[in-house]
């Protein structure tokens, strides 16, 4: 076994004359995870408070990565690796983004900034243009395939939002706005502000304009992308593809990765217009 | 007595600017504020460093600043008259009889009730916030920071307070800055005076302006604290 991660010998912590907490000695291993159990008041919540420097204690030794340091004048660098979560979590009473950025600053992290900050500073346009504007490119990942016997199909990741809200079911895993096949139409998957593809059910959008209209992939596509989305400021794009073979990559931002292979061609990649 | 006469004749000195009444006005504001601004800071920090730190003798000094919460104001200006007159330690430095004798006097009030209140609200505090903010790696200052900001409406429900008791007194600021007409002459000490000489518009007057400042102080400091401190 290799040289543990966190050892405590004999640690004692007594509040008057009561022992609350006797333990021989403790070792925790890299990439573990351990469960503590005991009875109520058994020193579960004083060992952590121990070990995270908030209660000082009687200890014999500790060594952190073999180095021998004193819990109670915790070491910064040992703070930074430590970290102690309430069991009931206190939250300070500011802005959320102050609460999450709060042990960033504190630890002078450098270079690490939270979404919305990094998203106001590229829209500030403080620093160089990056690649693509981190507020104008979807997350997703989406894949759309024909078969050499015609049959199409479809793939769309679990497609993130920056800061979604907790719980939010996107567009991405709802056949027919993030998604869609049809081996008498086309293939789809989007991407994009995915509220406004499920109210206008994107994906199926395309084949039913294709197989009501007799519209081309190209025609059916650009029509929800370039005219539909817009009316309701619906941003993002697809890749889609047809019976046929034929490929069709709109989308109405800045840019969109994507790229497409054929058998015994070249493959295509592109970012921007 | 005409009250209805001496109230109208109050409000029209009021509104016709009367400049030694406004100057009275700004002696009074000049000196209290100054005192606060310079009192609160430290105050602030000793209310902190007696909630939060352990070493002895911190019973004994909560006990006395607690003690001085009471202490009249007419006490401090006797004392602070001993040390600043003539005669006094501090004599040579020529300090009686100016608004820096005032500010002094009114610093020395105002820091009990600022000790005393940031304590209390400091010691109120969730537990949880200095566990959470020194797990999250603050230094003590960053942590004494966070710890006021949560305590905030005690923070400044001690700065309130401490103004107010600090604008309205009369005692220190009769017997160290001698009421002189123009210099160190402020709301207080004018309405004293204005009382004894049977001139009791200009003491209406300046009863009312008395409660204006504190008022108008009072609200934008809630303004600046945000949601009014009153959530």
């Amino acid at each position: 076994m290799s040289e543990p991660l966190f050892v405590i010998e004999r640690i004692r912590k007594q509040f008057g004359p009561r022992t609350v907490l006797d333990v021989g000695g403790l070792a925790l291993q890299t990439g573990q995870s351990y469960a503590l159990t005991g009875d109520n008041g058994a020193g579960k919540s004083t060992l952590l408070r121990v070990m995270a420097g908030l209660e000082p204690a009687q200890i014999a030794r500790a060594l952190y990565r073999g180095q021998p340091v004193d819990l109670h004048a915790y070491p910064e660098w040992l703070r930074r690796d430590v970290i102690y979560v309430h069991q009931h979590p206190y939250l300070f009473r500011t802005s959320v983004r102050d609460n999450i950025g709060y042990g960033l600053k504190a630890r002078g992290t450098q270079g690490t900034m939270l979404d919305h900050d990094a998203v106001a500073f590229k829209a500030a346009d403080l620093s160089p243009d990056g690649p693509i504007d981190p507020d104008k490119k979807f997350g997703t990942v989406g894949a759309v395939a024909l078969d050499a016997h015609g049959h199409v199909a479809a793939a769309t990741s679990t497609g993130g939002m920056t800061n979604k809200h907790l719980g939010r079911v996107g567009d991405a895993p709802l056949i027919g706005a993030g998604c869609y096949a049809n081996d008498a139409t086309c293939a789809v998957s989007t991407t994009g502000t995915g509220e406004m593809f499920m109210r206008l059910l994107a994906a199926y959008d395309v084949s039913a304009r294709m197989e009501y209209r007799g519209a081309t992939l190209e025609q059916a596509a650009a029509d929800v992308i370039m005219e539909r989305l817009p009316r309701i400021k619906g941003r993002g794009g697809l890749i889609a593809i047809d019976a046929k073979g034929n490929v069709a990559l709109p989308f109405n931002t800045e840019g969109m990765y994507r790229g497409f292979a054929r058998v015994g061609e070249t493959p295509v990649t592109a970012i921007y217009r | 007595m005409d009250w209805l006469g001496t109230t109208h004749q109050a409000f029209r000195l009021l509104f016709t600017g009367d400049p030694e009444l406004w100057a009275i006005i700004f002696v009074s504001l000049k000196v209290s504020l100054l005192a606060m601004a310079i009192a609160a800071p430290v105050a602030i920090a000793v209310g902190y460093l007696l909630a939060t730190a352990t070493f002895r003798g911190r019973s004994f000094l909560i006990l006395l600043n607690q003690g001085l919460l009471a202490s009249p104001t007419v006490v401090v200006g006797l004392v602070l008259y001993l040390l600043l007159s003539r005669q006094g330690i501090f004599g040579s430095l020529h300090l009686l009889f100016t608004r820096k004798a005032m500010i002094l006097g009114q610093i020395l009030i105002a820091l009990p009730v600022l000790v005393a209140f940031t304590l209390s609200a400091v010691q109120g505090a969730d537990p949880r916030v200095q566990e959470t903010t020194v797990s999250l790696g603050a230094t003590r200052l960053r942590t004494a920071w966070t710890t006021l900001a949560e305590v905030r409406f005690g923070v400044m429900a001690a700065v309130f307070s401490a103004f107010g008791r600090v604008v309205s007194e009369i005692g220190c600021s009769l017997m160290v800055g001698g009421n002189i007409a123009g210099f160190t002459r402020n709301i207080p000490t004018a309405i004293a005076l204005e009382t004894s000489k049977g001139e009791f518009a200009e003491g209406i007057a300046l009863g009312f302006m008395l409660l204006a400042v504190a008022l108008v102080v009072n609200f934008s400091l809630a303004f600046l604290q945000g949601e009014g401190g009153l959530k």
